[in-house]
């Protein structure tokens, strides 16, 4: 934690979730490090997830039964584990989604407000 | 219903989808090595690569850490530890447990199976469609009706029943039913292929199974078209048991022809496999329509008599309709019925009996019993017993889990102090006991059904049942199992959580007399169990002495060396008026039989279930009557039972049908009926038939029909005076020939008249002793409970001494080390145990003698509430009690006070 570069972006408390399932609603089923890799090429960088935030946020999400994985084979016929979203998980995802939307129209208006 | 489902798939992956380690590291090394693998392909070494994917991912070991937090411990897991933990201490005690588990099987598996017996002989319905709609016809007041039946006709049920044109006629103009029907019992014998054996057969009428509701299982049930007067060949219908038991389960059976009493029936279809007919206790084997009551060899004209009682109706209500209602209109069609089916020949004086006759209706969920009346009392008591036999288990579980838990007390207090959880604690103490409780309960179930096989192997003779297993009823067992374990043994627990635990470390072994506080509840339990085992140990002893007194009864004649014949003629269709001359023949054969030393035919076997009345009254006046019981012997039927005459002389070749009427009767008649000292001579008046009887033989007392009844006036006829001879009868055969050879004897004998002709011998001693399971199962099964209970308190009273002695062992030490001598510290212990004991005899004693009063109608020959057995069972109980305690109070004083002083 200390050593982390102040360059790259913390994940927002509550927001790691978000990400992984509307990765997994746009990429398809994925397993743990293509999902990393999407979200660093999607910050360009600026957010490197490391092991120990992406798979315990993945089994939490699992243990809540809103994605699931499964052992299967990568392109390259590598052996991995896939994460794939639940029908609990889209709707989890929809309402996340208008939740974060009302919420950055609030913030908006108040920044704006104030600047 | 999102939630449920969402909560389930969470509650599934937990138990079922928890990710082991292995899997966890192999998912962050392929992460590695797919962050390497980019690398490389952006042109890095294989090691600069593999550097670099460990920057950009993290440390896989803190990763795994993390990973291990999230996935969290389960319940699952926890249990499972719990219940390891709890085998551990379980296998670590092994008397304990065994003690425990074997108190509980013992307590649940007796009530399982005697509730089970219960339930099947009292409260389970009839399996059928609606069985509460079901309701048995009979007369408003019966004891009038059998008094009539009994002047004026002949009675062939021990159930309600009317006559067939009585049956007839309600049958087509009854309105208070939806549908009636009517059935009467009989035994048939089967052809030789099926081994000559006598079947249970039902005459039915043909609404019965349609009105019952039973649908075929093969082939189709008998309907109204079957049941047609004169139905030439009769077609049957075949129980599941007797078809699977006699034919195999032979599907093709539709159509085939079985041969009863040498007449062949038809089967048309098989009953499905729980329908045993609507009598409980008696399982059918076939069941024909009623119009082939004749032509399967019965009595001819049965179904024309206006004065043969033999039919049971039952009707079924229409849904809602209320008993009362049906009622209303059976009495309004009363009198019309009796006003139609009028006997022609009835004696006048009688007629106005007859048309006051009105029916009723009765509930018939649970169809009709003989055995439910006769079991009814004991097994009620039965249940009782067992009832308290269970709370005494309780008692002693709780008893055992409490001592067990108090030693514990101190580790408990312990575990707390160090900051263990206390929920944990409760939850460990819990898994333990539910361990117990399961196992008692599964045991349990083995002690259920090896007793029901038991029960039923015993009642065999009486009662054809079965006993399955009910789940419903396991459940309740197994959910008393646990709440008593649980409930005794979270005790400790709860008390730990409000005793410091300095205190308890300190208190133990250390306090003077060992405080009263955990010990109360213990005394109170024991002190339970005496009181319920004198109890117990009190009935046993009262039921056994009950079997002693009737095995000791004189029957008035010499039952050993005899045996009983039955010989059937049914399938030689003999006429009546041959059939007499054809049991002459056959009893002359079988005198003439090796080993034979003597014969005589008789109609009623003493004890064999039948029996016929008669009402007498003395020459002088024959307006004073008495009720005497009748039977009709041949000659050297005396001699052949040993019965010695005490006067005149036995019946003879002049004693012919159309002789002057004469009788044999014992002192009990001579006496009811104000003969003189020696009778012969004398005579009396059957008012019914205007006979005039002279006595020609005076015989000592015997018994007729059961080893309770008190003496009966008995008058023995000669049977060639008696009227409708039946095409079967009985022989007595005095033989020393064992009973297997004898009967090959006999049947060769009766051979030679007839190779159609039937014969099954036994034993009268078997007849006597088959009177009495009743009686012998009331004393083995109280007895059994009895010795149960009292081994119970015995462990209750030693567990409770035991602990006591350890509580005081300081004490004990200091007292010796003062120079108290063995006795002293002998006494002081046994005081302590003499006072519960004590306690617990008197309120015992004082249950029994309340209890004492109900079953004085099932004991034989003592009085029940006389002070003797009570004193008995105290005294028993009493010396296993002082066995029980001394065991550890010679421990106790035996110990080296230098020992005792260091103990803990």
């Amino acid at each position: 934690m200390a050593n982390r570069e102040p360059s790259k972006a913390d994940v927002l408390q509550g927001t790691l979730d978000l990400m992984v399932l509307q990765t997994l609603d746009t990429m398809g089923p994925q397993h743990g490090y293509a999902i990393a890799a999407r979200l660093e090429q999607v910050s360009a960088g600026a957010l490197q997830l490391n092991m120990g935030t992406l798979y315990p946020g993945l089994m939490r999400l699992e243990q809540r039964g809103l994605v699931k994985g499964s052992w299967g084979t990568t392109e390259s016929n590598r052996k991995a584990r896939f994460y794939a979203l639940t029908a609990a998980g889209r709707r989890e995802l929809a309402k996340e989604k208008q939740a974060w939307d009302r919420m950055t129209t609030i913030m908006q208006a108040l920044l704006r407000d104030e600047a | 219903m999102r939630l449920l489902r969402e909560w389930t798939h969470r509650i599934v992956g937990m138990l079922l989808q928890r990710r082991r380690d292995a899997d966890l590291e192999e998912e962050l090394r392929i992460h590695l090595d797919l962050a390497a693998e980019d690398a490389q392909r952006r042109g890095e070494l294989l090691h600069e690569a593999q550097r670099m994917a460990r920057l950009r991912s993290g440390s896989a070991l803190q990763a795994l850490d993390a990973l291990r937090d999230q996935r969290g411990i389960s319940w699952v897991e926890e249990v499972m530890r719990d219940v390891r933990h709890g085998l551990r201490t379980l296998r670590r005690t092994p008397s304990f447990t065994t003690v425990a588990v074997i108190t509980l099987a013992l307590g649940t598996g007796a009530n399982a199976a005697i509730y089970q017996l219960l339930d099947a002989i009292r409260l389970r319905p009839l399996p059928v469609d609606s069985p509460d709609q079901l309701a048995i016809v009979q007369m408003a007041d019966m004891t009038r009706w059998v008094d009539m039946a009994r002047w004026t006709g002949r009675r062939s049920s021990a159930y309600p029943v009317l006559t067939y044109p009585l049956w007839e006629h309600f049958r087509d103009h009854q309105t208070a039913f939806q549908g009636v029907f009517a059935w009467s019992n009989t035994e048939v014998r089967l052809d030789r292929s099926l081994g000559a054996r006598p079947a249970k057969a039902l005459l039915v009428s043909g609404d019965f199974f349609n009105v019952l509701g039973v649908a075929p299982y093969l082939g189709r049930l008998l309907t109204r078209d079957d049941d047609q007067p004169s139905c030439g060949v009769p077609t049957a219908v075949l129980s599941h048991s007797f078809w699977q038991r006699e034919l195999g389960g032979d599907p093709g059976v539709i159509g085939r022809t079985l041969t009863l009493n040498a007449r062949p029936v038809e089967v048309i279809g098989v009953t499905p496999a729980g329908f045993f007919g609507v009598e409980v206790g008696r399982a059918f084997d076939i069941a024909a329509p009623i119009c082939a009551q004749a032509s399967l060899g019965g009595e001819a004209g049965w179904l024309t008599s206006r004065t043969m009682w033999w039919l049971t109706v039952m009707g079924r209500t229409a849904p809602g309709q209320s008993l009362d209602s049906v009622n209303e209109r059976l009495k309004a069609v009363s009198l019309g019925l009796f006003q139609a089916s009028l006997p022609a020949e009835f004696p006048r004086d009688r007629v106005e009996d007859y048309l006051s006759l009105t029916l009723q209706a009765v509930p018939g969920a649970t169809g009709v019993s003989a055995v439910r009346t006769r079991y009814a009392d004991p097994l009620l008591i039965l249940q009782l017993t067992t009832g308290i036999v269970l709370l005494m288990a309780c008692t002693n579980l709780a008893n055992l889990v409490l001592a067990r838990a108090s030693a514990r007390e101190r580790e408990f207090a312990v575990r707390l102090a160090v900051g263990g959880s206390w929920l944990r604690l409760v939850r460990q103490l819990m898994v333990e006991n539910a361990m117990l409780a399961l196992g008692g309960a599964i045991v349990g179930v083995g002690v259920a059904a090896f007793s029901s096989r038991i029960l039923v192997g015993q009642l065999g003779r009486e009662l054809s049942l079965t006993l399955p297993l009910d789940w419903r009823l396991l459940g309740v067992m197994l959910g008393l199992a646990f709440v008593t374990c649980l409930t005794f043994g979270l005790v400790p627990a709860w008390r730990a959580s409000r005793v410091s635990a300095a205190d308890t470390v300190k208190a133990n072994g250390r306090g003077a007399s060992g405080g009263r506080d955990g010990t109360m509840l213990r005394r109170v339990l024991v002190v339970t169990q005496v009181a319920c085992s004198v109890l117990l140990l009190f009935g046993g002893v009262l039921f056994a002495v009950t079997l002693r007194n009737l095995h000791a009864v004189d029957v008035g004649f010499e039952s050993r060396n005899v045996s009983i014949a039955r010989v059937d003629f049914t399938s030689l269709s003999v006429h009546p008026s041959a059939r007499r001359a054809l049991a002459a023949d056959l009893l002359d054969r079988i005198r003439e039989a090796p080993g034979v030393e003597s014969a005589a035919e008789v109609r009623h076997v003493p004890f064999g279930g039948t029996g016929n009345s008669a009402i007498v009254a003395p020459e002088s006046d024959p307006t004073v009557t008495t009720g005497v019981r009748l039977n009709g012997v041949t000659p050297r039927y005396l001699a052949t039972l040993g019965v010695t005459l005490l006067a005149g002389r036995d019946f003879d070749s002049r004693d012919s049908a159309g002789a002057p009427k004469v009788t044999i009767v014992n002192r009990t008649f001579a006496r009811r009926l104000g003969l003189a000292e020696n009778p012969v001579g004398q005579r009396f008046l059957r008012p019914a038939s205007g006979d005039m009887f002279e006595v020609i033989g005076l015989v000592p007392d015997s018994k007729y029909g059961a080893l309770r009844e008190d003496p009966q006036p008995i008058m023995f006829v000669p049977l060639a005076q008696m009227t409708a001879p039946r095409p079967f009868t009985d022989f007595m055969v005095r033989s020393t020939v064992p009973l297997s050879r004898l009967s090959s004897l006999i049947e060769d004998a009766v051979a030679q008249v007839s190779p159609l002709i039937a014969v099954d011998v036994g034993a009268l001693e078997t007849t006597i002793r088959d009177g009495l399971v009743r009686e012998r199962l009331m004393a083995l099964l109280s007895g059994t409970f009895g010795v149960l209970a009292a081994l119970i308190a015995a462990i209750g009273l030693y567990g409770v001494m035991s602990y006591l002695v350890l509580r005081r062992t300081n004490e004990i030490g200091v007292r010796v080390a003062l120079g108290a001598r063995r006795a002293d510290v002998l006494t002081l212990l046994f005081r302590e145990a003499g006072a519960l004991l004590a306690v617990g005899l008197a309120i015992g004693a004082a249950m029994s003698l309340a209890a004492a009063g109900s079953v004085r109608a099932l004991v034989f020959g003592l009085e029940p509430q006389s002070p003797g057995i009570i004193s008995l069972a105290c005294a028993l109980l009493a010396l296993i009690g002082l066995v029980a305690s001394y065991l550890p109070a010679r421990r106790a004083a035996n110990l080296p006070p230098l020992v005792a002083l260091r103990e803990q």
